[in-house]
Formats: C-alpha cells, sequence, structure tokens
C-alpha cells in the first residue's frame, strides 16, 4: 500500500477513536456539542476513510476485499457508513456508539496486517465478485447494527434512562436494520450464485461457508417474518438480532478463520 | 372439525406466518449443527459440489445415513418451506387488490419458490462431470445428453510474467450430430451456456503427444499421429500412432503404458508408389529401424513435443434458467420492497399487529 494509502487509514482511525471520545462523553455529560464534534469526526473519518478505499481500489485495479485485511477494512467501512445512515435519519447520536467501538476493533486489528494487496486469482475478476461483496458487507453490517439497537433495547428496556432513545424507536430502528441487511444479503446471495454458475458451473456450493450464507439468509428471513407476531415484538426480536450477528460473526471469522472453506482469510 | 371447512383451515395453515417462521428456525438451528460435520468429514461431505444434490443423497447420503441424516432432514423442512411460501403467494394473488402495495415482499416469495424449484429439478435430472481432457481437434461425446458432442477448435493457456495462468481460451462447437449448435470462446467466468448446459474453462494440462526429430536434408520435424514424412523416391512415411510409453505384452501387442514419455514409439506407415503399404514400430530408444534408411531417410530423435490440453468441467442442469428467472424476480422484489419501506416509512406506516 502506498504511504498515501496508510496515512489516510490512520487518520480515519484516529478521527474514529476520538469521535467514540466524545461520544462517551456525551453518553456522561449531554452536551450537543460533543455529539456534534463526534458526528463530524465521524463524518471526516468516512471521507478519509472512502478516499482510502477509493485509492486501494484504483492502485489495485480491482476492489481489493480479497483477504482478512482487506476484509476488516472494508467491514470497517461498511460500519461506518451504516452509522451515518442511522445519524443521518433518526440522530440515534451516542446510540451507535457500539457499531464505533466495533469499527474501531475492526480497523485496529486492520492495522497490524499486511496491507498489500494479492494478485487477483482469475476466477474473482469480475463485477459479479465485486457486487457480491458490497452487498455482503453492507448486510452484515446492518445486522451488527440490529445487534447494537437489539442490546440497547434491553438496556433500554430495563434502565428506563433518557440517555437512550425510547423503545419505540428503538424497535423501529432495529427492525429497519433487519430489513435492509436482509434486503443487501438477498443481493448478496444472488450476485454470489450467478458467479458461482458461470464460474464453477453450479449456483450453491455445499461448501460450509454457502451454506451458513444460506442458514443467515433464512434466519434474518425469519425475522422479517416474525415481526408481524406480537409475542416476537420487542424484546423477542431484540434477542433474535443479538443470536443472529452471533452466526453472522462465525460466518465472517469463524469459518474463515477456523475451518477450511471456498471463502478463506489469510 | 366440520368436513366442509377443514381444507380452508389447512390452506390457512399451509399459508401461515407461524409455519415459514417454525420452519425457517428449525432449518436454520438444524443447519447450524449439522453443518458442522462438513470439514471434519471430507470423505463422505467433500464430493457435494461434484454430484447433483439427488445423486449425492442417493449415494453417499444412504451409505452414510448416520453422518448425514441432519441433511435429509433440512431438505425436508426447505421442501415444505418452499410449500408453504408457494401458499403464501398464491393466497396473495387472491387479494391482490386489497394488498398490491406488498408485491416487492411477494416477489421475492416467487423468486425463492422459482430457485427452489429450479434446484430441485436441477437435483434430481442434472448431471455433473470434471476432469474431461480434450485436445485441439478432438471431439468428446457428452454423456448427459446422447447424440451430442463437444468439439474443441483451438485452445491457449495465457500466462503472466510469472508464468501463472491468468485465463483459458478455448474455441468449442457444440454440435448435435455432425450439426453445430453452438460455437463460443470459453474462458474463465465465460462458459458456454446451452438449455441447462454449462461447459467451463476448469484447467489445462500438457499432454507429451509427439517428438521432435532432425530429419537429415529437411532440418527439425515434429512428429504427431498422422504426421507425414516425403521420402526421396515419391512415397511417403506416415506416423500412424505416437505412445510415450510403449509396453509389449506377453502376446507380443504393444499398449499404452502411460502419458510419461519412458519409452517413446512410433507405429510408422511406409507408402510406396506401386507397392503395398509397409508398417512397422520404430522404438526410439533403439536403433532407426533398416526399412527407413534403405529409404535414404536418416531420423534423430531429439526431444518429446508437449501439446497443452483442455480440462474441461461440463455440467447439466436442467432447472437452471428457472433458478436464474427466480433470481431475478427476487432482485425485483427486493428493490420494490425497499422502495415501498422508504415510502411507507415517509408516511408513517408501521407493521404494528
Amino acid at each position: 500500500m502506498t504511504d498515501l494509502a496508510s496515512l489516510l487509514l490512520k487518520s480515519a482511525f484516529a478521527c474514529y477513536l476520538l469521535s467514540a471520545s466524545l461520544y462517551l462523553v456525551h453518553v456522561t455529560v449531554r452536551r450537543p456539542v460533543f455529539w456534534r464534534a463526534a458526528f463530524g469526526l465521524v463524518l471526516i473519518g468516512f471521507g478519509l476513510h472512502t478516499f482510502c478505499l477509493g485509492l486501494r481500489w484504483y492502485l489495485a485495479g480491482y476492489l481489493p476485499v480479497t483477504n482478512l485485511f482487506s476484509t476488516l477494512f472494508f467491514f470497517s467501512w461498511a460500519l461506518a457508513a451504516t452509522y451515518l445512515y442511522f445519524e443521518l435519519r433518526y440522530r440515534i447520536h451516542a446510540s451507535g456508539l457500539f457499531i464505533m467501538l466495533l469499527n474501531l476493533l475492526l480497523l485496529g486489528t486492520a492495522l497490524t496486517r499486511d496491507a498489500a494487496p494479492r494478485p487477483l486469482i482469475p476466477a474473482l475478476d469480475t463485477p459479479l465478485f465485486t457486487l457480491h461483496i458490497v452487498f455482503s458487507f453492507l448486510g452484515y453490517a446492518f445486522f451488527a447494527m440490529a445487534f447494537s439497537i437489539g442490546l440497547l433495547y434491553l438496556l433500554q428496556k430495563r434502565l428506563y434512562t433518557p440517555l437512550l432513545p425510547d423503545l419505540i424507536l428503538l424497535r423501529q430502528l432495529n427492525e429497519e436494520s433487519i430489513f435492509l441487511g436482509f434486503c443487501l444479503f438477498t443481493l448478496c446471495m444472488i450476485f454470489g450464485g450467478i458467479w458461482a454458475y458461470i464460474a464453477w458451473g453450479y449456483y450453491f456450493s455445499w461448501n460450509i461457508k454457502g451454506l451458513w450464507s444460506f442458514l443467515i439468509w433464512l434466519f434474518y428471513g425469519g425475522m422479517c417474518h416474525a415481526k408481524f407476531v406480537r409475542r416476537w415484538q420487542g424484546t423477542g426480536y431484540a434477542l433474535l438480532s443479538m443470536a443472529g450477528f452471533g452466526i453472522v460473526l462465525f460466518t465472517y471469522l469463524g469459518i474463515g478463520l477456523l475451518l477450511s472453506s471456498n471463502h478463506p482469510l489469510d | 372439525m366440520n368436513t366442509r371447512s377443514w381444507p380452508r383451515t389447512w390452506w390457512k395453515w399451509l399459508c401461515s406466518l407461524k409455519l415459514a417462521i417454525v420452519l425457517a428456525s428449525l432449518t436454520t438451528l438444524l443447519g447450524i449443527g449439522g453443518s458442522l460435520s462438513i470439514p471434519f468429514y471430507p470423505r463422505i461431505f467433500g464430493s457435494m459440489d461434484s454430484l447433483p444434490l439427488g445423486r449425492w443423497l442417493s449415494t453417499f447420503g444412504t451409505q452414510h445415513a448416520g453422518m448425514t441424516w441432519w441433511l435429509w432432514l433440512c431438505c425436508a423442512l426447505i421442501l415444505m418451506l418452499g410449500l408453504n411460501t408457494a401458499c403464501c403467494f398464491i393466497d396473495w394473488l387472491q387479494t391482490l387488490r386489497a394488498r398490491w402495495r406488498k408485491t416487492g415482499e411477494y416477489l421475492i416469495h416467487l423468486g425463492f419458490v422459482l430457485v427452489l424449484s429450479g434446484y430441485l429439478w436441477g437435483s434430481l435430472s442434472g448431471f455433473r462431470s470434471e476432469g474431461n481432457r480434450l485436445a485441439v481437434g478432438q471431439t468428446l461425446a457428452i454423456a448427459a445428453m446422447p447424440g451430442h458432442y463437444l468439439r474443441l477448435e483451438s485452445f491457449e493457456p495465457i500466462m503472466n510474467e510469472s508464468g501463472r495462468p491468468i485465463d483459458l481460451r478455448n474455441h468449442l462447437t457444440l454440435l448435435k450430430g455432425e450439426t453445430p449448435l453452438v460455437r463460443k470462446e470459453v474462458r474463465t467466468n465465460h462458459p458456454l451456456i446451452w438449455r441447462g448446459l454449462t461447459i467451463l474453462a476448469a484447467s489445462f494440462d500438457r499432454v507429451n503427444d509427439g517428438f521432435l526429430f532432425d530429419v537429415a536434408g529437411q532440418g527439425r520435424m515434429e512428429l504427431r499421429n498422422g504426421s507425414r514424412i516425403p521420402l526421396p523416391d515419391g512415397g511417403q512415411v506416415i506416423i500412424r500412432e505416437y505412445l510415450p510409453h510403449a509396453v509389449r505384452l506377453d502376446n507380443g501387442r504393444i499398449v499404452a503404458g502411460g502419458d510419461t514419455p519412458v519409452n517413446p514409439s512410433l507405429l510408422c506407415e511406409i507408402v510406396l508408389p506401386g507397392h503395398a503399404p509397409l508398417e512397422y514400430r520404430y522404438f526410439l530408444r533403439g536403433p532407426a529401424p533398416r526399412q527407413l534408411a534403405q529409404r535414404g531417410l536418416q531420423l534423430i530423435p531429439r526431444a518429446p513435443v508437449y501439446s497443452p490440453v483442455s480440462i474441461l468441467t461440463i455440467n447439466l442442469d436442467p432447472g437452471a434458467p428457472i433458478a436464474m428467472a427466480g433470481a431475478a424476480t427476487m432482485t425485483m422484489g427486493v428493490v420494490l420492497a425497499m422502495l415501498s419501506f422508504y415510502y411507507k416509512r415517509n408516511r408513517g406506516d408501521r407493521p404494528v399487529l
């Protein structure tokens, strides 16, 4: 990676770190100036992150999301984008703190790894691969947001604190995260299936990664239905969101790092 | 139960949202538990992508029922989920005028049913074949489609500076009998697709199919099956067969013993005007046959000659076009569902029951 890309990445990390700190201050002090500053820093960090992503894309000649560093980097970018979406739409402020902390964790881990893009294997050299991974990580990011909001919902139900949004808004945000995550993940599965068909001659692989991706899709598809069942609304939905993200994390990191699959992370 | 109302009760149950949730949850839980055995038993599960699911289940699935029971159950649950989704979609169609705003969501339902139907059809009547080796000019019969053949017109593996293959360019013709049906350049991510048949460039190899000779007075010459060498007296030598490793059996017959040039040999035929053709075998490790020297032809073997061979994957999935139609329907459904979601959110609608 060029020095410029490295500098951009470290600057984005610093912005996110400062922003998360300011959000933490905002949680305790509750002054608008802190969340405004924090939000401004997220915007700057996201701008630098996006520029770095664009630069890496330009230098590599393809969207570089093929190894552990680049997937952590891209997942972190998708999380920041998802946070901004909810912040701009609902002004969730510090309620998105978990997402920012997760973002920092991913980016911090990425910073310690080799950032050099590897030569692209011929089968990955197709726009279908790009669409597959973009929608995949955007879906993951919305599921991570649903986890975060589910956790806050359970906290708010117990604490009834004015520091957090009310339960109705949290429930609405949770449902929106799941719905959008499911839609984006559906597109990921469709583009992945078409790509697999032209690359290997079948559109569904019985590799454990493919199977777990289908299970994620099925699980969140079930959740999109569960929101209509009174018993599962609210607390049940929050718990399901958290369980679902566990499956997502295992599919992304657990299978990629611990088991042999056709989506290795190294 | 009232006998008139039971079909309606059954229909309501089949369309039920709760049934969908139960089936999706059970499949997820079962899949999560069962699939963890996949990486640990490659001898059982390693061939799942090499065979259509129906054939795999009827062979490996029944032989190792103790390890694959969860998969049978998952398949049954998914089929039930497909039925539930189809009934739900039909139910929606019956009330379309009142529920047209849910078109996006129900297109996703229809897409899922189509993908599942396509997969089921392909699993039951599909065919997968890997490692089909084809040299330029050769024709291969497609086992799954009697009367259909594949001919490799040309083949070129493309390498980068470090010698790593980056593409495999095959010019293939699909024939029915002698009639060409499709001609296409097949390379990585660009298969030949024809009515559920998919031909993919999988890999390549090099095969020793001839030998390089110094021919006195004629320079260097590569001799393979079918090569001809003109003779000074007007006749010619035709190479009928090249064997990289010729093995002599007890009965004196010469057969191919492998692809590595251990004991290369040529079956030559000398054709002279006014004479009966004369056939003899030339073992390149031994001296040149006197029949050649008598006719003024001096051959000095130099090195084996290798030609690239394309390795193709041939899959037949008659359900693939239906599954692709399902994918397109689902994509439309997702786009419409998202548009409808934002429209409804802007109006303040929420799905509270």
